[in-house]
């Protein structure tokens, strides 16, 4: 049922009711409804930016003044009017409120007292929540979140599958799938859909759209009301009646300037008039995984198949649509697999020719769309974690020096009544204020990382858009930062609670020997983790150092690409077109030459057909062999820089009437003729016999790091696949830099053809580029946390050993005054740090080891084990500790024996 | 009485709002220069609740549907009497002795 609807957008209170707790429960009987609505109200109408500074305002707001108000409650209750006369003793809840805000009170003092440890600290703690806060928002957002569906979990996608593995393109046979749909008792309701991509005219410039062609049932399994008009009725998924479209919120917003009044509105696609029902809202998903060369859909139509015979339709044999459905209600994946299989094991027999081996897998959606990078994202959770541990141990290791700085005073309060824990207070409140200012600053850092992340990602991380500092991540650093602070504490109470009031009231500056072994457990522990984030960088590099070596197979300098889809359906027009088009684009000063292609390297695209050999037993239709088919002019050779390595490329003399001709590359001719010639042999594709004239290099597909399919070349002029003529990319060799010639192209196209759009304007070097994304992204972002926990690691080694050194003071003057010369008490200093730093190499690399198949799956020609790259990790970490060593140790020997021995 | 309480009182005097309505009250009458948090604003109505400076409309009394879902606050004739001498007191400290005038100048 369509209902027209208003614009929603759903409530965000639970942080808010969570912070309310901070006020006393009075007050949030009186008030809590009333603050809860003030705080919607405040943050109604304001742009994502401003809506994050508010919540964070209204985060400290509250928590201040929830505190305050229980706090002037118990003092309330406590005060007496007068001092002199013995009150009713303190209730005891209102006394601890009383002692932590005191606790609260000298902490923040004591820490203003030390400024420089106080930020040294809270930068470190920062970097780690930070680091971990943002990291978090991305797993959040990509593979946490549920889809805006209601009860996303029972939204699945239909993917094909072959012998029972997912086939390399999972479509299906649009009968197959209506089978499915009639016959099926598990599915509430399925849409199939196909991509579509009209030309739009008429109002402002023509624009090439993306858009699907779906059944009207596909906005019903998604389950969401459109922002505005409504979605498709059951009678417009007719043929005739099928010229309505819903636009998505995107084009709504920057072709029709968010006109509330669309519906009802007519625009012109492809020169046919269609009206506009409705618009999707905002934070749809679309369930296509969209790409540099395949946006998300601005437009959808339906497909119009209801009530066509069936020879009309599309036949069993090609397989082009994607399909969604919804799962009823108690149904589990498992059961509607069961049913699917049985359905589709039934086509299988009824119709053996097309079906022979195919079957369907059903897939939760969220899944289909995210389960390529969950590895990833987890190994990159991990590191940032294990950032997050190293910074809490340079952090506990400082603190364990403050607790031996102030042992004379812990021992004194002791004596003077005070329990353990109340003097371990002191520096658990220490702990908790600078985690909390750690917290704060490290939210910016996160808000800042998450946002350059958000636009260096792109579109290569599936549901990018959904990343963001929202409620789920704020929550999150909500609760890690008193954790953190907690956790840092832990062993410097433990540590000053050890040994009797005697031993502490002792001289606290001695180097009590168990502190100096915890110290140095710590450094080790830092070293070993920081080896083991480096080790991973250092082979996630390595790796991406041989995926930039691989030869794509073309020459990608210096070449521009666009796209066109003329309205031109018989071949003989196509052929002049482009005859005509790249004629003139040759012309051009700057362009060295001009082709036409109707699928790019490395686009993400994808067009395969059947091939089998002439001289050789067809086999079964569903065991053929499947080649990557591109239809192309001639001068795509040199356009592209494609390898030619025997035989010739196509010439003007393959025109129609022709004997049929193709070009194959060594993957194709490798499969056929694994030990014989293929030039002068015969293959058949889509019914043609041609005459293989060529054979050409590999050239990379879909990524660098996949090994090439079989491709098969044949000339555009004799439409040997003749569909695939309606869209092709024009390819440009260009003397000079690619851009300079797009106002020489686009005045020849405008001449040729006023209302044709050009789009996908890309050089070769992007696509390129964008094809390494998701395998650039983690390498550097790993490698970021790699360095930073080698620089926290090399900080922690410094700082213990400069105490350490300050420590050992008179040792060294005694040493030195009995003898010693200054390269002894070098050698001393360093080999301390040194032997840390061996034994936490060590104990990384073990772990190193241990940790390798996680990470098999993400590396191009590297061994997890690659014993060059560990052994480098192992070598830069064992110089920066030595220089972390070298240093203080030159202080240490330069001490003066006399001074130190007077002081 | 502080300057909050003083500003609420203002923006209660010309006639009953809700909290979304004080806030932008008070907004208005100092140029902008204050902006009442949610936590600060409620923290001092239910202090002048206690005291009885302002009082809280029962949902029901208002008609307009959209209004009635949100809480009402109308200043007391207490409440009145305690923001007059406020105003009065402040009042006399500005107009005050010639000396003063100086002193109140930013530099």
């Amino acid at each position: 049922m369509n209902v027209a609807h208003e614009p929603t957008e759903p409530p965000r209170r639970s942080w808010v009711r969570l912070l309310l707790r901070a006020f006393p429960a009075k007050f949030r009987l009186r008030h809590a409804e009333d603050l809860l609505e003030l705080a919607e109200d405040l943050s109604h109408g304001l742009a994502p930016k401003a809506v994050f500074r508010l919540r964070l305002r209204l985060f400290f707001d509250l928590l201040y003044h929830g505190l305050a108000a229980r706090w002037e409650g118990r003092r309330s209750l406590t005060r007496r009017p007068n001092p002199s006369v013995p009150g009713p003793p303190l209730n005891p809840r209102s006394r601890k409120w009383t002692m932590a805000f005191q606790d609260l009170k000298h902490a923040s003092r004591a820490l203003r007292n030390r400024p420089t440890y106080s930020a040294l600290v809270a930068v470190t703690l920062a970097l780690g929540i930070g680091a971990n806060t943002g990291m978090f928002s991305v797993v959040h957002g990509v593979l946490l979140k549920p889809l805006p569906y209601p009860h996303p979990e029972r939204v699945v996608q239909l993917l094909g599958t072959i012998d029972g593995e997912l086939d390399d393109t999972p479509t299906l046979a649009y009968l197959d799938f209506d089978d499915w749909r009639r016959a099926s008792q598990s599915l509430e309701v399925a849409a199939a859909y196909d991509e579509w991509s009209p030309n739009l005219t008429g109002d402002g410039e023509p624009a090439r759209l993306e858009g699907a062609l779906v059944n009207v049932g596909f906005f019903d399994v998604l389950g969401i009301p459109p922002a505005v008009g409504r979605f498709f009725l059951p009678e417009e998924d007719v043929d005739g009646r099928d010229r309505v479209v819903v636009l998505s919120h995107g084009l709504w917003q920057s072709r029709y300037g968010s006109d509330p009044r669309i519906g009802g509105r007519t625009i012109v696609l492809d020169g046919t008039p269609h009206t506009v029902v409705g618009v999707t809202p905002r934070a749809f998903v679309d369930p296509r995984l969209s790409g540099l060369d395949n946006p998300p859909p601005q437009i959808w139509r339906p497909l119009g198949y209801e009530g066509i015979e069936e020879a009309r339709l599309p036949n069993r044999g090609s397989s082009s649509y994607t399909a969604i459905a919804r799962l009823r209600p108690g149904v589990t994946l498992a059961a509607a697999q069961a049913e699917l299989d049985v359905l589709a094991g039934q086509q299988e027999f009824d119709f053996p020719e097309t079906n022979e081996g195919r079957g369907v897998a059903v897939v939760r959606l969220h899944e289909a769309l995210v389960g390529g990078v969950r590895e990833a994202l987890i190994l990159l959770l991990g590191a940032v974690v294990l950032l997050l541990v190293i910074a809490c141990v340079n952090v506990t290791s400082l603190m364990l020096g403050r607790a031996t700085e102030r042992r004379g005073e812990a021992a004194l309060r002791c004596a003077l009544g005070a329990s353990r824990l109340q003097v371990g207070r002191l520096l658990i409140a220490e702990s908790l204020l600078l985690s909390m200012v750690g917290g704060g600053l490290g939210l910016g850092l996160a808000q800042l990382t998450s946002r350059a992340l958000v636009a260096w990602i792109g579109s290569r991380i599936p549901l990018a858009e959904r990343i963001g500092l929202d409620g789920g991540a704020l929550v999150f650093s909500f609760l890690l930062t008193p954790a953190v602070g907690l956790a840092c504490a832990v062993l410097p109470v433990w540590a000053t609670s050890l040994g009797s009031t005697g031993s502490l009231l002792g001289d606290g500056r001695q180097n009590s020997p168990r502190h100096s072994r915890l110290r140095g457990g710590l450094i080790v522990a830092e070293v070993a983790l920081s080896v083991l984030l480096l080790s991973g960088a250092g082979l996630l590099l390595k790796s991406l150092w041989n995926v930039h070596r691989v030869d794509p197979g073309i020459a990608s300098k210096e070449v521009l690409t666009f796209r066109l889809a003329p309205p031109l359906r018989e071949t003989g027009d196509q052929v002049r077109f482009y005859g005509d088009l790249l004629g003139r684009l040759e012309d051009l000063a700057g362009v060295r030459a001009a082709a036409a292609v109707n699928i790019l390297p490395l686009s993400g695209s994808f067009d395969s057909n059947p091939v089998t050999a002439d001289d050789r037993p067809p086999p079964a239709p569903t065991r053929r062999h499947s080649a990557q088919t591109r239809t192309v002019t001639p001068e795509y050779l040199e356009a592209i820089g494609l390898h030619l390595l025997s035989g010739r490329f196509f010439a003007d003399s393959d025109r129609p009437g022709a004997p049929p001709v193709a070009v194959i590359n060594e993957t194709l001719a490798r499969h056929f003729w694994p030990n014989g010639q293929a030039l002068g042999r015969r293959l058949t594709l889509t019914g043609t016999s041609c005459e293989v004239v060529g054979v050409v290099a590999d050239v990379k597909h879909r990524s660098l790091t996949e090994e090439s399919p079989s491709r098969i070349y044949v000339p555009l002029a004799q439409g040997t696949v003749p569909w695939q003529g309606h869209q092709m990319s024009i390819v440009l060799r260009t003397a000079e830099e690619a851009s300079a010639v797009m106002p020489g192209v686009r005045s020849v196209v405008a001449d040729l053809d006023p209302n044709l759009p050009i789009f996908g304007v890309h050089s070769m070097d992007d696509l390129l580029a964008q094809s390494l994304g998701a395998v650039r992204f983690r390498t550097v972002l790993l490698s970021c946390f790699a360095v930073l926990a080698l620089l926290l690691a090399v900080v922690g080694v410094y700082g213990v050993l400069s105490y350490t050194v300050a420590q050992r003071h008179l040792e060294i003057a005694v040493r030195m005054a009995l003898g010693a010369r200054r390269g002894n008490i070098l050698a001393l200093i360093v080999r301390q740090g040194l032997l840390w730093a061996a034994l936490g190499a060590s104990l990384g690399l073990a772990a190193s080891l241990g940790s390798a198949r996680w990470l098999r799956g993400l590396l191009f020609q590297v061994s997890p084990v690659d014993p060059a790259a560990l052994a480098y990790v192992c070598l830069l970490l064992l110089g920066t500790a030595f220089l972390a060593s070298y240093l203080p140790a030159r202080r240490a020997a330069a001490v003066d024996p006399l001074e130190a021995m007077k002081s | 009485m502080n300057t909050t309480e003083f500003l609420v009182l203002v923006a209660l005097a010309t006639e009953d709002l809700h909290g979304y309505g004080i806030v932008g009250a008070v907004e208005t009458h100092t140029g902008g220069r204050v902006r009442l948090r949610p936590g600060n604003l409620y923290r001092v109505l239910d202090r002048m609740l206690d005291r009885g400076l302002v009082e809280r409309l029962d949902r029901r009394q208002v008609r307009d549907p959209v209004a009635a879902k949100r809480r009402y606050y109308r200043i007391s004739d207490q409440g009145r009497r305690a923001m007059a001498a406020e105003a009065d007191l402040l009042a006399t400290v500005l107009a005050g002795t010639p000396r003063w005038d100086g002193a109140l100048e930013t530099p």
